[in-house]
């Protein structure tokens, strides 16, 4: 597998962690859609059927992704 | 095809971590760690990875000379066509027409011309942010929810540092005159704070944002140091006194003034219209600019600091310091113009936290060349509301202490 961009990466998980329609179209055929994402895997290591993990466990894998890229959380303000 | 190594070429030896697809395709989650080179391309900003077949070879390159493709081919290990993949991918220059290789070769030149640092250029290139949108207005600003972030804070990071930290290893200890600091401008500094709450609905008097731009961002003197060398005076000092900050106004509700993006032209106390909005899409734009701090686009004008690096660097020319030290300047802007509002009884505020690729692209600036340091923003306070704001208490030295 080569990522050329993280953040595509980042993307990738983010719609998979979201969005049904995308998670569908994922299983249904899901080399064209990595590739889509820059992202090369051989079709020979995807199963015949494809299921996804649930989009709770895809979320926690990218809080984790994107806590080891670079920080852009929103500000905390110091107030009262 | 010839081809030349990246110039300047910072590679980041770390760990990268990607999910196992395979494993996903199956139902399961993983992340799997593995070392990967990469290349930090000051031009695009991207991280673009490095084959580690490709890394000695990389290394045998000269950034000057170029060497047909053919000829490096027959050395080995890669053949022509992995060279191609190279020159593709953005690790390699080459001379060729492709779009990649027109980009790098000019905007390696380009850095070159205006004279950066080579760290610095990379610096600023992977902390540039586009399209970054924080939670800030679906945010709960509750007392409570404040604490609550705070305290996981807490727990992830512990506390940190003491606020005001002694030195167990100082050789004597000597209290100094505890003065009432209460002079004329020590009061008005008192006074200055970060504003996050304002009247969106009122209008920002022509005058007060005159005062403000002109005793902030305005010359108030000049020294031909040499024919062609102007040094200009502001109100804040500025290293080398090249003053390379230049101040864009987005005006979202001032009196006379349609809502747009503006250029202050430093001697004639001008505002130049670069680009008209109307108020909604100027109130929109502060937002997206701040990354979703929907408080600063309550406020009636925003206004952009953008260095021009070339009039730095004429002077600092690859200077280890010259990045320091327009960030330095900027901060000076800052706090004259918080105390010019101050003076005035308006609210102002300052962050860095914006989509500062998108604001240079909005205002037409290099993006090699201009770097969009940050937002200070001037507004009518509404003095109903301090959910957003620092309250504190007034401190006094104890004496003796």
């Amino acid at each position: 597998m080569t990522g050329k961009n993280e953040d595509q990466i980042q993307l990738l998980l983010k719609k998979l962690a979201s969005d049904d329609e995308f998670r569908a179209a994922f299983e249904a055929n899901p080399i064209p859609v990595l590739a889509k994402f820059g992202i090369d895997v051989d079709a020979k290591t995807a199963p015949a059927t494809v299921t996804l993990p649930s989009k709770e466990e895809i979320a926690k894998n990218f809080e984790t992704l994107s806590r080891e890229m670079h920080a852009t959380m929103a500000v905390v303000i110091f107030s009262k | 095809m010839r081809l030349r190594r990246r110039r300047p070429c910072v590679i980041d030896l770390g760990d990268r971590l990607a999910p196992d697809f395979g494993a996903l395709m199956r139902g399961e989650m993983r992340l799997l760690r593995s070392p990967a080179p990469i290349l930090l391309c000051p031009v695009s900003g991207e991280r673009l990875p490095v084959p580690p077949e490709a890394l000695a070879l990389m290394a045998t390159l000269d950034g000057e000379d170029w060497v047909a493709l053919e000829d490096l081919a027959a050395r080995g290990p890669l053949d022509a066509d992995a060279l191609r993949r190279l020159v593709a991918d953005g690790l390699l220059v080459g001379d060729d027409d492709g779009a990649w290789s027109v980009r790098l070769r000019e905007g390696e030149a380009r850095l070159e011309e205006v004279g950066w640092h080579p760290l610095a250029a990379v610096y600023h290139a992977h902390t540039a942010w586009s399209g970054i949108m924080g939670d800030e207005a679906q945010r709960d600003h509750s007392d409570e929810a404040h604490r609550a972030r705070l305290d996981a804070m807490v727990a992830a990071n512990g506390y940190p540092p003491p606020h005001s930290p002694e030195r167990p290893d100082a050789r004597s200890r000597h209290p100094l005159p505890a003065a009432p600091l209460d002079s004329p401008l020590a009061s008005l500094m008192r006074r200055r704070r970060t504003t996050r709450h304002y009247l969106a609905d009122a209008t920002l008097p022509a005058a007060d944002l005159a005062h403000v731009l002109r005793g902030a961002f305005g010359a108030v003197g000049h020294a031909e140091l040499a024919p062609g060398l102007v040094a200009m005076k502001r109100l804040s000092p500025s290293g080398g006194a090249l003053h390379p900050i230049e101040a864009y106004p987005l005006l979202v509700r001032v009196e006379g003034f349609a809502p747009g993006l503006y250029h202050y032209v430093s001697d004639h106390h001008r505002l130049d219209l670069l680009q008209p909005m109307d108020e909604a899409a100027a109130r929109a734009f502060a937002g997206t600019a701040t990354i979703g701090q929907d408080y600063f686009a309550e406020a009636q004008a925003m206004v952009f600091l953008a260095a021009r690096l070339q009039r730095n660097h004429w002077k600092y020319r690859r200077h280890a310091k010259a990045y320091k030290a327009v960030l330095v300047d900027a901060g000076h802007l800052s706090q004259t113009a918080y105390l010019l509002a101050t003076e005035r009884g308006l609210g102002a505020y300052y962050t860095g936290a914006i989509n500062d690729r998108d604001i240079a692209r909005a205002l037409g600036l290099d993006p090699l060349g201009d770097a969009v340091f940050g937002a200070w923003g001037l507004g009518v306070p509404d003095p109903s509301r301090d959910a957003l704001h620092f309250v504190h208490a007034d401190h006094e030295p104890a004496p003796g202490a």
